[in-house]
């Protein structure tokens, strides 16, 4: 993994049209601007994480004989 | 072809109807082809792993969401050659735990199949729709 050191006001560029500029750090935050193409989705790492675990209870925990109770007539 | 489910026992799948994940779904990147199982009998219907004997619940998330509405992000148009909105279908998954009164579907992060091109993918959205979206009281018996 590639480390560095940049300053507020400091930027860099990832691949193609991808750059990150530090705008301001205070009280162990940092705020930076994202500059890339539109087609380039940009998510919080948490967010990803959260989907992923969301996905995996639902192939582990499916009750299905409990899903059985539920009403048909809303699927449409 | 015949497919051995957990869920389902042995199943007969038409391997033309199969949809491709080419980004697999977050948490199973190594499962890119599904069959969408319809049920009759259950609220939800299914996308079935090929590739690894997995199942989600999927329900029609305007079913239990009146006024769910989202953009598709420019990035998933062009990556599931979507060129017209009749052509798509959309889910979102579910969690059914024991309690079935906390059954739970995922509005942050829909399915997208384009059914003309057999071409799928959750798509993230922003932050306006929960990953726990609670929906017994529609459904309840």
């Amino acid at each position: 993994m590639l480390v560095l050191t940049r300053k507020k006001g400091e930027s860099l560029i990832i691949g193609e049209g991808v750059e990150i500029t530090i705008v301001d750090i205070s009280e162990g935050k940092v705020r930076i601007a994202i500059d890339a193409p539109k087609e380039v989705q940009i998510i919080r790492s948490e967010v990803k994480k959260g989907i992923e675990d969301e996905n995996k209870s639902a192939t582990s925990e499916a009750a299905i004989d409990q899903l059985k109770k539920l009403k048909k007539t809303s699927k449409k | 072809m015949k497919l051995t489910t957990t869920n389902f026992g042995e199943i007969d799948i038409d391997e033309s109807a199969l949809i491709n994940f080419e980004e697999g779904i977050p948490g199973f990147e190594n499962v890119r082809r599904f069959a969408l199982l319809q049920d009759d009998e259950m609220i939800v219907d299914w996308l079935q792993g090929i590739d690894e004997d997995i199942a989600f619940p999927v329900i029609n998330p305007f079913a239990v969401k009146e006024d769910y509405e989202f953009k598709i992000p420019e990035g998933d148009i062009n990556k599931l050659k979507i060129d017209r909105h009749e052509d798509i279908l959309i889910y979102s998954i579910v969690v059914i735990p024991e309690d079935i009164k906390d059954i739970r579907t995922n509005l942050q992060a829909p399915i997208i199949i384009n059914a003309k091109e057999k071409l799928g993918k959750q798509i993230i959205l922003d932050d306006r729709y929960p990953l726990r979206y609670e929906f017994y009281e529609k459904v309840g018996a």
